[in-house]
Formats: structure tokens, sequence, C-alpha cells
């Protein structure tokens, strides 16, 4: 007996230092390809002119280089709980760490960025997502490492999910707006199902009968008075979308979702924005608070939305989720804070439970009690007093978690670590497990972990990350800031290529990406940080790269793109006048006829740039076209955002699926 | 020290045993026993001796009141206040406002009473102009033997209380009472026997109808002398401190082991067993746990800087910061080597005149120590001080900053203002406390630079003061690292105390949020960004125990902060507290009592002995103040003597919530207090500003719902805004000038009305550093809800809120975009004629003269409206008296709104003139309805501003403000 555990240590640790040198290796032979990638930056920077001169496209994202930092997106957790998988997105890998010895014993190499993992219920398989424009899954023996199979899924490829006899599995595309379902045994892609917009996670019920998929934006308006992401509900028998849950009003960027062991109960975590309101103030979750939204299974109905937040301090992005096994506690991480939240299940139901249907009538107003009835709840900062234990984590970005017995395991994606929490072991705390040694950061990797730290915001509200996403993009809202005058709220831009086409906001009033970067630091996170933080934030800002848009065809325009792009730079129509190819900006302000009802005196709007446009609905500086058809067409009735009324239906057609491959 | 005789013997007898017992134990020389064994305390640091006596000390003050949460008053408790030998001119007892309330005191036995002396509540005298006295043999049937004339008393102010003389009157029980509905309230009761000079009332049992909250424990509970030696405590607490240091990662082993042996030891010795063995083990179990609880992890650094100073002369929450109520003595001082068994004692302010020392901070870095410092000139506490001009301007507190070893020292403020509580920002700045505020109505940069070379009137408290004692306000102020830049933080009209930052960067304060309520409360705690934008409640708005949240600090690595449960009538001490803020806002929900041995002062009683200037190491460890003597309580304008307010009360030392209390220093001549860690700490977060201070001296509010917090009222019935603007007192004497219906009511002016969008929303321009509050008006332009608090804006700041007292637990409700802030903010306009400034015969007079005088005036009218008459010289106290005073106590000390209970509302003689067909047949227009309505609403007061330069002040603001007015 002992012999064998000496025998099996000595393997390990053979694995672990040949993965040691194999990665070594692999450092060295990166080096130079990456400095050549480093050296356009500059150029880039030179501004526009030199940006026409690299081509007619804006260089695409190239399929990342593996790097030694590991960046675990998703953690499982083998069923006796002597191994955790991490799915190692930086590092283009799966990390099998080994609790009881404390370290890495084996690291799976995968094609592709692994964005979620999952096992089936005996923990003898793994199965992969690997994110790319073509993504791939992959099933993996989860004892001995190898590949079983693998097999081509759909756009950005996220959130497995293996039903319980392990027949069939679901796979999020996230942006192809789709669900693969896949028939595991013969290998064979059922249906790619559509849904909304953004399938960002699902779990399914324990009878396999229904599959929840949770949207990580709204498909809607911007400046309708009700905004927020939804949830489906999809009959996996039908195969068909049989409800759509709208979350409250504000809710969006869902990131995680969970069904309760019992299988009464659906879990989902998402920013709840209170986005009607000028931004004068963060003080009680004046513009983004953090939200858990219950989902009741048997009347597949929204249960309640309750705030992650204190009333003094805000527990920003919440992001995974999870129960223990015996459902008694659910565990929720903050990816904004740094924190673990541990929620007494039982307890958060019975309050719930407990509160009237109806707001109460009485005159008097109790001023220690903020929840009166139901409709009380999503407002009340005080509500998980009692309820929930905010633990501080040592790591920063815990955007995975599993859970294992009484233990809570969570990743931290920036600093590259993961830490457990016993749960039987009050006061509860987080302990670190090493990973071993991680390289340094680079200032671009700084950048991005400050964009998404809202341990820098005033009380934790928010992160720059809170509104643009954790890559960011947009959450599709409109915000009212203070920068250009109250009551004008405009939509998120996204920050691609936000420091090559300046000025920057929808009426231009910053000169610069850099000035837009410090003003938001000031004015959103209401702090004053060090000039390295905002230089890093640039240098990742500047680092980002296109998205492949999902409308290519094999990475190339399709014969209606090819079409549209023809209408598209005919002066006739005149779209390239102000859009001209390469950054798809003059760089100028425009009267296209845009004004909408919350603008003030102005008809002058800041030329965006189209790259991308797939993936920023909704459109125009408000909000107020659902697709970029809407934009060609009912928003553009006077003809002055370029000559489309000559345009006849299949011509728009051609040139939204162009502008769309952008 | 003083101590009470009996206690002095105690100690002494335990002294002597355990001394032997120690000198055995320990192998050391023994010392002399006797008188100058006692002088050990003269020794700069703790001795062993000092300590041993201190734990001692502890035990029996400590020891002496139930611990727990201190149960309600009772109406005995309550009643002994008039009988406690106590005068101040205060109230010594208070009932609840009720029927015929009644107080009585029982001589114990039959007595022939010559005559009873009754101390009235001076500023609530005319309450008991017809007090009525009645006597009993047996405490069942009374006999009225006593009505007053009607004639309103004093005697703590002026000397002369009232005298009833008594003839053939023999009785056990005295008992004194009001007829009809109201408050009963008395300051103190002497009964004396027919020719004799003996106060028999003093300290008999009494009792009265019933308690309110203004009720305080004055019958202290029998002091209990706690057995010797409490051995099981001594381990039980040890034990605790194990197991906390051990999940701190210290090495306890040694002392756990040592203190389990102990506790098998005592078992053993039999209850008749060897006293002198159970003191030995007694001392050697403190010693061990001494030894552990000064390896805590948590104290990573070897030097404490603190104070040594003799508390204010005049005990009072807001008169201790004057400088000339300061006694000499102290400075600042640095305890090295705390933890060591030589610590030593290094003064940092030699060269300083005599004076006093007041509040220090750390910078962040550990390098630079800030703090307050005025000389002590003796004749000053007894001359007139209104006129500043005439007290030496150094005896005015002043900041200074120097290094941490005494080099550097440069005088950061001057003038003749008092300038402490100075607090390190973030930024390099610093907050501090000042009566620089003065008495602008609109506060601003250029108001506080001017107080850099001039002297400026100062402002004053409401509801006290005279020539001898001015309680000039002082509020929060901050300057850049040189002294120059000085802004105010705060535009509040009252006084703000003990300013902290806390990890959010926020600044923690105490506010005295007594605007047209009650004043003696709501002492509550508060924070503003750095700014000082967003003035907000943190807790304790209606709470009434604890009464003054002072000195609160956030606690390193917890959410929670420490503060000092404090009273009013004293110097800052008493209970500390943790506060949970996620807990709650009010009352003990968010409470964790860390001294519940001692109760909140003032309002559950006062305390044998008092804690202050918590330093918290984490939500288990502090570093505090503990006086041994009785927190003093405050005597008018009146210095309290030395022995009822010691110079040398307080001792610094190291507490846990477990119970542990470790001496580190006390000096026997003098107050030792504010101990800090001498060590870097971190800084908070620098909060970003958008604050144009010298820019246009306005700002905007926008309001999301007015509706929201407004249970039961319609959407769509309030249709206005009325914003009132609060002007700072500018008199120094209580009383003077009354502006209405009582002595304290806030100075007002109308600012104007701004329109409500129907979806409840209000986006409006107000005058920047001028506190406002705001009133929801309906379709008639009366109050259906009103603020009794103040807020404020710094230039060019807008700042929003949810609605009209809305749960302060909520984050804004995601409805619509508001109407409002879809347009430019709405210019204010300005009430009708008389309202600003406010004035009872400008905005009301005129309507009386038109519509009713007629009637209401001597020779007009029947005999019944000729009675009530309504021209100028009768007209406002007729009003305010109509219908049973029901005006007085509508516009009058609620301590808080409650909807539809605005004055007009509730008022009988707006239900007279509104009704049906109006008072005799008589339609008000709607200009005279406004004009009515808004001085109602408004508090029905006479006038609304404190003098006639304040007055003219007004007028030119009015002019300087026109383009944020729409004129009518």
């Amino acid at each position: 007996m002992v012999v064998s555990c000496r025998n099996r240590a000595k393997r390990c640790c053979l694995t672990h230092l040949s993965h040691y040198c194999f990665a070594m290796i692999r450092a060295f032979l990166i080096i130079k390809p990456t400095s050549v990638l480093n050296a356009v930056v500059p150029l880039w920077a030179l501004g526009c002119g030199l940006a026409v001169g690299l081509g007619s496209r804006v260089q695409a994202a190239q399929p990342p280089v593996p790097s030694q930092r590991l960046g675990p997106v998703a953690l499982a957790v083998a069923p006796d709980g002597t191994k955790l998988y991490i799915a190692g997105s930086t590092a283009q890998s799966i990390a099998i760490f080994d609790p009881v010895r404390g370290s890495i014993v084996q690291t799976l190499a995968t094609p592709g960025a692994p964005s979620g993992l999952t096992l089936d219920r005996q923990g003898k398989v793994l199965v992969v997502t690997c994110a790319a424009p073509s993504s791939r899954v992959c099933w993996i023996d989860a004892v001995s490492g190898k590949t079983l199979q693998s097999m081509p899924v759909g756009h950005t490829a996220m959130s497995p999910v293996l039903s319980r006899d392990g027949k069939t599995l679901y796979v999020c595309n996230r942006f192809e707006n789709t669900i693969s379902v896949i028939d595991v045994a013969s290998q064979r892609e059922r249906m790619r199902l559509p849904v909304s917009r953004e399938p960002f996670a699902a779990d399914l019920t324990p009878d396999g009968k229904t599959l929840l998929v949770a949207h990580h934006l709204h498909a809607g308006r911007a400046d309708a008075d009700v905004v927020a992401a939804t949830v489906s509900i999809i009959d996996t028998d039908a195969l068909k979308v049989v409800k759509t849950l709208a979350l409250p009003n504000g809710s969006g960027l869902l990131r995680g979702m969970r069904i309760s062991p019992d299988g009464k109960y659906a879990c989902v975590t998402h920013v709840l924005g209170r986005f009607h309101l000028p931004t004068t103030q963060l003080d009680r979750g004046w513009m983004n608070s953090n939200a858990l939204s219950i989902i009741d299974l048997s009347e597949m109905k929204l249960l309640n939305t309750v705030l992650l937040d204190n009333v003094d301090s805000g527990a920003a992005n919440p992001w995974a989720l999870g129960w223990t096994g015996d459902g008694k506690t659910l565990a929720v991480t903050h990816a904004g804070t740094h924190e673990l939240s541990v929620i007494d299940w039982p307890a958060l139901l019975d309050k719930l439970g407990k509160l009237p249907a109806t707001e109460p009538t009485t005159a008097a107003t109790d001023y220690s009690v903020s929840s009166r009835w139901v409709g009380d709840v999503p407002n009340d900062l005080a509500f998980m007093v009692g309820l929930r234990q905010r633990i501080k984590l040592h790591g920063k970005g815990p955007r995975a978690l599993a859970l294992s017995g009484n233990r809570v395991f969570v990743a931290h994606y920036f600093s590259d670590s993961l830490e457990v929490v016993n749960l039987a072991q009050p006061p509860l705390k987080a302990v670190a497990l090493s990973l071993g040694a991680k390289a340094a950061m680079s200032v671009t990797q700084r950048g991005e972990m400050l964009f998404n730290d809202a341990s820098i915001c005033f009380q934790g509200w928010q992160s720059c990350a809170s509104c643009h996403s954790e890559d960011a993009r947009v959450d599709g809202m409109n915000w009212d800031l203070l920068n250009d005058g109250i009551g004008n709220p405009k939509n998120v831009k996204s920050l691609l290529l936000v420091h090559r086409t300046p000025p920057v906001m929808s009426l231009g009033v910053r000169d610069t990406a850099e000035t837009a970067v410090r003003a938001g630091i000031r004015s959103i996170l209401f702090t004053v940080q060090p000039e390295e933080t905002a230089v890093a934030i640039d240098e990742w800002l500047k680092s980002l790269k296109p998205m492949p848009s999902p409308r290519l065809v094999n990475g190339k325009l399709s014969a209606a793109a090819k079409r549209g792009q023809k209408l598209f730079n005919d002066s006739k129509v005149g779209c390239a006048r102000c859009h001209p190819p390469g950054l798809f900006t003059d760089l100028k302000n425009h009267d296209v006829g845009t004004r909408g009802k919350f603008d003030q005196a102005t008809d002058l709007f800041d030329t965006p740039t189209l790259i991308e446009l797939w993936r920023t609905a909704p459109y125009l500086h408000d909000g107020s076209a659902v697709t970029v058809r809407d934009v060609l067409t009912t928003a553009n009735p006077t003809n002055q955002h370029g000559d489309t009324l000559s345009l006849t239906p299949p011509q728009i057609e051609d040139l939204v699926d162009y502008l769309l491959s952008l | 020290m003083n101590r009470e005789p009996w206690l002095s013997s105690f100690l002494l007898r335990l002294r002597r045993a355990v001394k032997y017992s120690l000198s055995l134990l320990l192998g050391l020389a023994v010392g002399a026993v006797g008188s100058a064994a006692f002088a050990a305390f003269d020794a700069p640091p703790p001795t062993r001796e000092q300590i041993e006596e201190d734990w001692l000390l502890q035990d029996v003050k400590r020891g002496a009141m139930p611990t727990g949460q201190t149960s309600v008053v009772t109406r005995e408790e309550d009643a002994a206040g008039a009988v406690d030998g106590i005068k101040n001119g205060k109230w010594g007892f208070h009932t609840e406002f009720e029927e015929n309330p009644w107080w009585q005191v029982d001589l114990r036995q039959l007595t022939r009473i010559g005559r009873i002396v009754l101390y009235n509540r001076c500023d609530f005298a005319q309450r008991n102009s017809r007090i009525k006295v009645s006597v009993s043999d047996d405490g069942q049937s009374f006999r009225q033997v006593y009505q007053h004339d009607g004639t309103v008393f004093y005697g703590f102010t002026d000397g002369k209380p009232l005298n009833v003389t008594l003839e053939d009157v023999t009785a056990r029980f005295v008992r004194l009472s009001l007829s009809g509905k109201s408050y009963f309230h008395l300051d103190e009761v002497e009964v004396y026997p027919v020719g004799e000079n003996r106060n028999v009332a003093w300290h008999q049992p009494a009792t009265q109808s019933s308690t309110s909250p203004w009720s305080a424990r004055s019958l202290s509970a029998p002091a209990r002398v706690p057995a010797p030696h409490p051995l099981g405590q001594v381990i039980e607490r040890g034990l605790r401190l194990v197991e906390s240091q051990r999940q701190l990662g210290a090495k306890v082993e040694v002392e756990a082991e040592r203190l389990q042996q102990i506790a098998a030891e005592w078992k053993q010795l039999s209850s008749d067993g060897s006293d002198a063995r159970r003191q030995q083990l007694y001392l050697e179990a403190h010693w061990t746990v001494r030894a552990m609880a000064l390896k805590n992890p948590l104290l990573n650094f070897d030097n404490l800087l603190f104070v040594k100073r003799a508390p204010a002369i005049l005990p009072h929450m807001s008169d201790q910061h004057y400088g000339w109520w300061s006694r000499p003595g102290g400075g600042l001082y640095v305890l090295q080597g705390f933890k060591s068994n030589q610590p030593r004692v290094r003064c940092l302010t030699g060269g300083f005149p005599e004076g006093s020392f007041l509040g220090p901070d750390l910078s962040h870095d550990g390098k630079k120590v800030l703090f307050a410092y005025c000389r002590y000139y003796p004749q000053v506490a007894g001359m007139e001080k209104v006129d500043k001009e005439k007290l030496p301007a150094d005896c005015f507190y002043k900041i200074y900053e120097m290094n941490i070893d005494g080099t550097g020292r440069r005088q950061l403020t001057q003038g003749r203002y008092d300038d402490f509580d100075p607090r390190y920002l973030p930024n390099g700045d610093i907050v501090f406390l000042s009566t620089r505020k003065g008495a602008a109505i609109q506060c601003s940069l250029h108001n506080s630079e001017s107080t850099r070379d001039s002297t400026q009137p100062d402002s004053y408290v409401r509801c006290g003061g005279d020539n001898l004692r001015p309680c000039a306000v002082f509020t929060l102020h901050a300057m850049d690292a040189q002294g120059q830049n000085m802004r105010p933080v705060s535009a509040f009209e009252n006084f703000e105390w003990t300013p902290s930052i806390a990890h959010d960067g926020r600044i923690l304060y105490a506010r005295w949020d007594y605007i047209d309520r009650f004043n003696g409360h709501f002492e509550s705690l508060w924070s503003a960004n750095q700014d000082g934008t967003n003035p907000q409640l943190v807790y304790g708005n209606y709470t009434v125990k604890p009464q003054a949240v002072f000195e609160a600090r956030a606690i390193p690595g917890s959410s929670k902060l420490v503060f000092t449960a404090s009273a009013h009538h004293s110097i800052t001490g008493g209970s500390l507290c943790l506060l949970d803020r996620a807990k709650g806002l009010e009352d003990e929900a968010p409470l964790t009592r860390l001294t519940p041995e001692v109760c909140f002062p003032e309002t559950e009683g006062w305390p044998e002995h008092y804690y202050a200037n918590p330093y918290p190491l984490s939500e288990e460890y502090f570093l505090v103040g503990w006086a041994t003597h009785k927190l003093p309580p405050h005597a008018g304008s009146t210095p309290v003597s030395d022995a009822r307010n010691p110079v040398n009360a307080m001792g610094i030392y190291l507490l846990d919530a477990f119970g542990n209390q470790e001496l580190l220093y006390r000096d026997p001549d003098i107050t030792s207090m504010y101990p800090l860690p001498l060590a870097a700490r971190p800084k908070p977060v620098a909060h970003s500003s958008a604050v144009d201070w010298q820019g246009t001296q306005e700002g905007r509010f926008l309001m999301q719902d007015v509706y929201e917090g407004m249970p039961g009222v319609a959407r769509g019935a309030v249709k206005t805004l009325r914003i009132v603007g609060v002007v700072p007192k500018v008199q120094p004497h209580m009383n003077q000038p009354m502006l209405g219906v009582s002595a304290e009511d806030t100075g007002k002016f109308v600012l104007g009305t701004v329109p409500v969008e129907a979806d409840g929303s209000a986006f409006f321009r107000v005058p920047s550093g001028v506190p406002v509050f705001f009133q929801a008006l309906n379709e008639d332009g009366q109050a259906v809800q009103t603020m009794r608090t103040l807020t404020y804006v710094q230039p060019n700041q807008t700042l929003s809120c949810i609605g009209c007292h809305e749960s302060r637990d909520r984050a804004p409700a995601v409805l619509k975009f508001p109407l409002a802030a879809r347009r430019a903010p709405s210019n204010l306009t300005p009430g009708p004629s008389g309202s600003w400034p406010l004035r009872y015969d400008q905005l009301v007079q005129p309507v009386l003269d038109r519509w009713c005088v007629r009637c209401h005036q001597s020779g007009g009218g029947d005999g019944l409206a000729a009675k009530l008459d309504l021209t100028l010289a009768q007209s406002y106290l007729n009003l305010i008296s109509f219908g049973g005073e029901n005006l007085k106590k509508a516009a009058f000390e609620r301590d808080r709104s409650l909807v539809g209970q605005g004055t007009a509302g509730t008022s009988r003689l707006w239900h007279l003139l509104a009704q049906g067909q109006g008072h005799q047949g008589i339609q008000l227009d709607a200009e005279s309805r406004q004009r009515l309505l808004t001085w109602l609403d408004t508090y029905a007061q006479r006038q609304g501003s404190f003098s006639d330069q304040q007055e003219r002040e007004l007028v030119q603001w009015r002019a300087r403000w026109g383009g944020m007015l729409d004129q009518r």
C-alpha cells in the first residue's frame, strides 16, 4: 500500500517536471512571434492615416498564442473530491489539481482556449468546450488525460451541459445565438437550436426535460422603459424554447446559472443596472447593483431577485455559483470585488416566502424594514443580512467555482490562483492553494485586471466591466452620464479600437480615449487612482483585436455580403463616405437625422466604427434601433443616413449581411 | 486618584494581602506597606504594583454594575432624579405626555412640612406655572395644599426656586402634579420640615405617573462589591483570549497550560480554603493573561502615541471643545516599548506654553502628527466671551503638525476660532472641526478663506448659552497640507463632532440633527464624501439610546465600526459599541455592546465609570481610555468642580471583546487618553471630486420619485416641493430672540417652490452651501410631508435622492427616465411676500387685515369675535394659542414627520378657515391661502431671522441669487 503511494507520487512528480520543461521550452519559442506582434501596436498608435495603409480591414484576432499564465475560467471537481479540473483559457490547457497534495499533477493541452468544462456523473469523462469562431468540444478521459473524441460546434462555445445519463450534451454557441444539441453516442449534432442573444450559461433539470439558458445581453431597444436580459426555457423533447423569462428591469450581463440539487429552483447571477438615473453618485447602488435572480421551476416563473450588495458596500460582478450537494448552501463568486458569498439557501427561501405578495396599504413606515412585500426585494440592500456571509478572497477575478462536500473551490482568472473555503469550519475563511510559480503580469494583463476590478471603485459597486462586460464591449444599456449634461442617455459603446477612433463618446465630448479612461475612473468609479492604472487600462484596450463575425463563411465574406460590400462602397449609397473602409469611421460628427427623444439640442453625433457591428446591438447613439436593418430602414426615414431609400429589400439584406460581417 | 473611602480601605486590605503573597511567590523584596505604597502611580510607566492595583480596581468598578443590557428605566429610577441633589436647570425626571401627570416623594414618616422648594426645568419653565402640590398620609388619598398662580419660575438659572410655604401640614407623601394633558418635569424638589434647614426629601423613594423617552436612571444600582478575587472570571476571560489568540496565530501554549493548571487548582481549593493561595492564583492568572494579551500579533508596533490632558472644566458635548473652558497641563506623549517590562514615556510637546491639547491624528505613513493646542489663561473662563476680540487669540484651539519625534513643528491655523480634531485625508488634505463657518448664510471657500485673516462672528446653538457661555457652532472644514485653501466641508447649521476616515474614504462624523425637533437625543452618526458632498445618515436618526454616537472609527479588516456611546450633558465618554450598519440603522439591532457593564450615559443612566477613545485593532481588540470616575454631569454655565470632574480620571488600556482589560499607562496627576499605534496604516481610498469651489456657487438636486417613502399618498397628489433655507443663530443667548412657538426654532426663509413632475421627479437649482429642507406640497400648496433634517450641495454638485423619507437601505427602483431630468433644472419660484425673509407681520397680517380684523378687534363684530384680537399687536399670540394651543403643539418638537401631519394639515385654525363654506362664509382668495399655508407649514413662526442684520443679508442674498429665481 505504502509502496504504491510512493510510486504514484514519483510518477506525478515526473509528469509535473516534464510539463514544466515543456512550458519553459514553449515560452522560449513564442518570445519572437510575440514581440513581432507587439511591434505592430506602436504603428497603430500613429493614427488613422496609417491604419488605412494596413489594408482594407483592421487586423482580425489571430488564434491566441498559448501563454505561461493559466487564466482559469471554469472548474470541475471529481465526484470523490480528489481531483480538480481547471480550464486555463490563457494557457489553452486543462490543469488537473490534486487538493491533497496541493499541486497541479497533470496538464492537458486543448485545441483552443477552454471556455467551459463538465464531468460525467461517474467522473470518468471530462467534456471541454474550446471557444473560437469555429469552436470544438472535446471528450477527455478524466483518468488518463487522453482526448477521446472531438467535434466542431458553433462560434465561441461555452457552458457545456451533460444530461445525467450522459447521452446528450448541450453547448451554448455564444456569438451564434444557438444551442448545439449533441447526441454523445453517435457524436452527431442533432440540432443547432436558435435562441436569444448571447447564450452564456445553461443548466439542465435533474429529469433532463428542461434546459435553461441565460442570455448575457438583452435583445431589444435600449431607449425603452423596460430593458432586461432573459432566460430561455427549452423543452428538451420538443427542442424548442417554450418560455422566455424576463428578469427585472435593468438586468444585464448574466454570467452564471445553476439549478438546485432538488431541481426546484434555478439561480442566475447578473448585474442590475439602475440605468434610468443620471450617474450622479454610486451610493446605495445608484448605478449598478449586483443580483441573484431565483426562478421557481415548478411554475417556471421568476420567484424574485435579491441584491448581493450591502448598503455601503457593493459586491460587483457576481459570476459563478453552485450549491452544496445537500442543497443547504449556495455559493456565489464576485469577480469584481474578489469575494465569495455563502448563502443559507433554505433561510433565503423562507424569508422570501413570508413576504406579502401585495403592497401593504398602511400609512406608517417602519424605517427598520426595507422589504415590506415581494416588490421591494429587488431594491433592498439589507435583504441578505443574516442569510449570507461575504468572504474576502486573496486572489483576483474569481470566475470559476466548484463544490465538493463542504468545500468550495474558487479559481481566479487574473491572479492565476486557487482557494478553498471549508464550510464546516467557522469562522469561514479562504485558504490559498498553490498553483505553482507563475509568470509576472504584463502591463496589458494588468490593464485587463483593472478594467474588471471593482475593488478600486468607491465602495466596490462596479468596475469598467460592469457596463462594458469583461472584454470591453457593451451591456446594451443606455446610461445618462454627466459628461454631456443630464437627461440624454446614450447607449454604451464598445471600446474596441477606441484609442484609434477619437474623439470619444457619442457626442465626441472626450478628445481621446486616454482622456475618457481617466474620466471614467474619476466620474464612474468615483475614485482617484495612480496614473499607472489608467495607462495599463489604455494598453489593454489598445491590444484588443476584433472578433471574426459569425456571418463569415470560412473566414471570408459570404456571397451576399460581397454584394453588400459593393453597395456599401457605392458612392450613390454613400456609406463609405463617413464610414471609409479601414476603421470604418471618418472620426467626425455628422447629422444623419438620428436625433432621438432624449437628445438635447444637437443633431451631430460621432461616427462610430462599424467593426464588430454584429455584436454591439442595439444601434445608434441612443440604442433606439434593435437591428442594423432598422438602422437602414425605419431609422432612416429622411434618407440622411446614406441613400438607403433607393435600395430594394434584397439589396438591404445584402448590405445588412456585409455590415454584420465586419 | 480620587477614591471613595470604603474603596480605599478595601483596596488597602487587598493590597496588603496580595503584596505579601506575591513577594513569597515571586521572591521579590517586600516593600514597606502603607500609605507610601499608594504613590505607586508616581512612576511614569505602569509598575507591577500599579498594574495589580488596577486589576483590583477594575473588579470593584466594572463588577459593580450588572452586566448585560440595561433594562427599561422604571418610574422610580427616573423619579429619583428630582431628589438626587443635582440642580442644573435640566429635567431631573420626565413623564410621558398624558392627562394629569404627577410625581411624588415618600418622606418615610409623617413630617410637619414647613416649605417645599421647587427647581424648574429652565428651558420649558412655563409648563409648570400652574403646578399643584398635594399631600397624603398613606400614599392613597391626597389633599391639595397649594396651586401656583401662573407666574413662571426658574431656580437654577436665576437662583430663585419656587418656595411654597405651608402651614399646619403634616404628611408622609408629597405629590406634585399638573392639570390637563402635558409632559411633567422638574429639576429638583426639596422638602423642609417646619423650623429645620434639612432637606428631608433627599434620596427618599420617589415615583411618578409614567416614564418617557427622556426618562433616565437616576437611581444607581446599589454598588455591589464583588467577591474578592473573582478568579473564575479571570480564567474564563483568559481562556477565551487563548482561543482568539490561537486564531490569530499567536503562540500561547505556555499561557494556556498555566491557566488550565490554575483553574484545576482553584477547583481543588475548598471554599473555606486558604484565602492567601486564592489571592496568589488570582494574581498569577492575571499576569498570565496579561503576558498573553501583550503577545497579540495585532500589536505589531512598539510605541503608542497618546495625549495627557485635563478634560474641559465645563463638561458638555459642545463646550468641551472650546479653548476658554480648558484646564492646563499635559501634552502629546509617546509610550515607548509599551509591551516590554520597562516602557518609557517621552513628551513631544516641550516648549509649548502651559495649555491644553486635543484629538491627535497620525499620518498614514506614521511619520507626522496633527493635533490641536490652546494656551491656558486662568482669567478667560470667567470672562464674557461673545466679543472675541477681547480674548487672547491663542486661547482658542489651533491646529499644529509636527514630526513624530517632535521636530518640524508648525502651526497650520490662526485666528479667534476653535480648530480641532484634524484628520489626514487620503489626498493629503486635512479635514477638521472649526467654528469658522460662523454666521455665513451661504458657506463657501470665500467665507472660510476670509477667516484666515479676520475675526468673523460665530453662530450659536439655539437651546442654550449666555455671555459667559456662548456656544459657538463648529462644523467640518478642510484645508490643504499648508493650511491654505480653507473650505467648508459641511454647510450644516448645527454642531458636528469627532471625524474619522472610513475604509471607503468617507468622512464619518456625528451631527446634532436637531432641526425643528427635540434637542436632546439626536447626536447621530453621519457620513460625507471627502469634499463634503452627499451628507447622509449612517446610524441613529431616531435612536434615543445611545444618545451621542461619538468617536466612530472603521475597524481594520471589517465592515463594522466602533464608537463611544456618549452623553449630551457631559464630556465625551461612555460605553463602547460595535456598529454593523448592514444590520440596520436604528436602535439596538445593529449594535454589539463591548462594555455592557457601562450603560449608555444620560438616556440609560449615569455610569460610575466610563470608556472613550476606542482605537480598533480588530473587531475584538481595542486601545481605549478608561476612566474610574463617574461621568461628570453638566451644570449649565457653571464650571464643574475638580471633585466631580477630575483632571485625572482616565488611563489608557488594551481592551478585548472578552472583558480582559490591561493597563498600559496611567498618570496619577492627569488624564491620559487618545491612544494611537505609532505606526504606518493603510491609506483609505481617495474619492474623486467634481466640486468646483471657485465656480458658480450653485448646485442641483434631482429627486427620482417623491412618492417613494410616502405610503398612503396617491400618485399625482404632490405638485410642488417647497425649499426652505435655514439660517444660523447669530445671538448667543438662550431663548433670544423667540422666533416662534419655541426658543429653539431654526431660522428660516422660503427659497421657493419647484414643480414635481407627474412621475414624482423633481430637478432644481439651489445655492450651494446653504442648508435646506424640503416639503412636499399638494394641489392646495399644503405640506403632506416635511423634512426635519437638513441637506445641502457643494458648488457644481448634482445630488440625487430617491424620494421623501425613503428607506435608507434601498437602492433606487428602476422605473422610467425621470421626467424632470429631461429638462433643464427648475428655477425656484419664490413664495408669497413675507416668506423671504420670513416675517409674520408681512406674510400673515395682511391676510388678517383684509379678511378678519373687521370683526376681530376690540369694538368690532360680536363680543366673541372682538375678544380674539387679530390686529398686529395681538394677532400672533392669539393665533398660535387658538384652539387650546393646538398650533403650538402642532408646530413644535416632534421627533419625526409623518405623512399628512404637517402643521397646516393638523391645525384647527386652518380647519376652521378652509372647511366647507369657510369661517363666517369667508372664502379666502388663493394668495391669502398661500400666505397662511406657507406660514403654518413653516412652523408658524413670528420671524425667520435672528437679527435685523441677518434679515438685511437675506434680502441681499435674494438679489444675488436672482438668476436662480423665477420672479413672481
